[in-house]
């Protein structure tokens, strides 16, 4: 069984290029992140796809080989929860292209510099202790009582909300991490299951702009031994 | 004219269903309770800040920082004990805070420790929007931004449901979604008026925060660092 890793550096995400080489405690948040993967025992090779022109000039990163993102997949949105045939079947080409097929597959963002090594090698070993997962995420939960509104409205709409429920009684709603991992061979029959991982919200905050740097590294100085 | 009177009043209880004795937590050695009382005491429009609590050491904490501290009975703290309804508590708790204060605030605020974040000037262009919109508004709700791509995890057979997730568009082109924090501002004269309707305060995601567990815990102390180093409270 072969494991690769993906790491996801687009220019299409915008802060992709602004951000991957800002230093976070002491090394860049796109180094961090190859780091984590590379440190997991359960990865065979992790290989950066990426547009940006600063890393396209280089060939490899912290030990992982760069390798140009297709054309088509540039402005492409991983979202790992839409498991619909015509974007499974853009994510299979994307990795043909980019010699990256393997039987388990991490795709990995960038701006994910806290998820550990033993968290990676976690979501691997659920895909695999499940007979039936094709994909799983890590997920956290987020507090109900949410609302939408509409524009030029001063009110607010509920929508997962039921006044007089308690907060405890609504059904639990999460926020997938920007990583998964896929069975290739699961995620091409039947319809695939997609399985989520309770991981703690620290290990999920992502650098989103400049103003999550600090906190990034505040996390990880308070992050536990081991 | 005189400064109109705000009375904040603060229901902590001293369990916690999320994080065990959750408002004496020691965040940065603090505790919750003191944490929250410290940002209302630096706001510039609050006249009395009253605790309404079982606990003996959440009252003692509170009259240390200058709060008014009133015993709440033992069965007037869990909201689903059957023993008496919402409005028993609204009506005891109103009597014993006139009782105590010796007047009736003319604008009524309620805090919920857990948003340990909110910057006091926030809270105090919170109120200037109130008085802002009072031709047409009574009350006022602090709300924040959540972010989309969200998932439900109980489906039959345990797989994940997108929510709020539409893989087709970017996350900037999902409609807004909000969350209504636990602080509001009311003017019990106009409240009770039918054509009036509540309106929002935006906060930032930072300050959005709602302390339930030990998941929260660094993040509520490093919000509270920068806060502290910031604005010293």
């Amino acid at each position: 069984m072969r494991v690769k890793a993906l790491v996801l550096a687009q220019s299409s995400t915008q802060t992709a290029d602004a951000r991957w080489d800002s230093p976070l405690a002491g090394r860049g948040v796109l180094e961090r992140t190859i780091e984590n993967a590379a440190a997991c025992p359960v990865i065979d090779e992790v290989v950066i796809a990426t547009d940006l022109p600063g890393l396209l000039a280089r060939n490899t990163l912290a030990g992982a080989r760069i390798s140009e993102i297709p054309a088509n997949m540039r402005a492409y949105n991983f979202t790992f929860l839409d498991v619909s045939l015509g974007r499974l079947s853009m994510e299979r080409c994307m990795l043909q292209e980019m010699d990256c097929e393997a039987e388990v597959v991490f795709h990995i963002s960038w701006k994910l510099p806290l998820f550990s090594p033993r968290s990676l090698e976690r979501i691997f070993h659920t895909l695999l202790d499940s007979p039936v997962a094709a994909r799983v995420l890590p997920i956290s939960p987020v507090d109900p009582g949410l609302f939408t509104q509409q524009p030029g409205a001063t009110g607010f709409f509920p929508v997962w909300h039921a006044p007089g429920v308690d907060r405890q009684r609504i059904p639990q709603l999460f926020r997938p991490g920007a990583v998964a991992v896929s069975h290739a061979k699961r995620l091409g029959q039947g319809i695939p299951s997609v399985t989520g991982v309770r991981i703690a919200r620290r290990e999920l905050v992502t650098i989103e702009s400049a103003r999550d740097l600090p906190l990034a590294a505040y996390l990880l100085e308070q992050q536990p031994a081991g | 004219m005189s400064k109109p009177k705000v009375v904040c009043t603060i229901l902590a209880r001293g369990g916690g269903s999320t994080l065990y004795r959750k408002n004496l937590y020691p965040l940065l050695g603090k505790p919750v309770i003191q944490w929250a009382l410290e940002a209302l005491r630096a706001t510039d429009f609050i006249t009395d800040i009253v605790v309404w609590s079982e606990d003996r050491e959440l009252l003692s904490i509170a009259e240390g920082c200058g709060a008014v501290p009133l015993e709440r009975p033992r069965d007037m703290v869990h909201y689903y004990s059957g023993f008496h309804s919402s409005m028993d508590w609204y009506i005891l708790r109103h009597q014993m805070t006139a009782a105590a204060l010796g007047y009736t605030g003319d604008y009524e605020m309620s805090y919920n420790c857990n948003y340990i974040l909110i910057r006091p000037d926030s809270l105090n262009a919170m109120f200037a929007t109130l008085k802002g919109n009072e031709s047409w508004s009574g009350n006022i709700q602090a709300v924040f931004p959540v972010r989309p791509g969200l998932c439900l995890s109980n489906t039959p057979g345990g797989g994940l449901f997108p929510f709020w997730n539409n893989a087709q568009q970017r996350w900037e082109e999902h409609p807004p979604l909000f969350r209504i924090a636990g602080v509001g501002i009311g003017n019990p004269k106009l409240c009770s008026n039918a054509d009036f309707r509540p309106c929002s305060y935006q906060l930032s995601e930072e300050e959005g925060l709602d302390f339930q567990s030990e998941e929260d815990i660094p993040f509520a102390e490093y919000g509270l660092s920068l806060r502290h180093a910031k604005e010293g409270c």
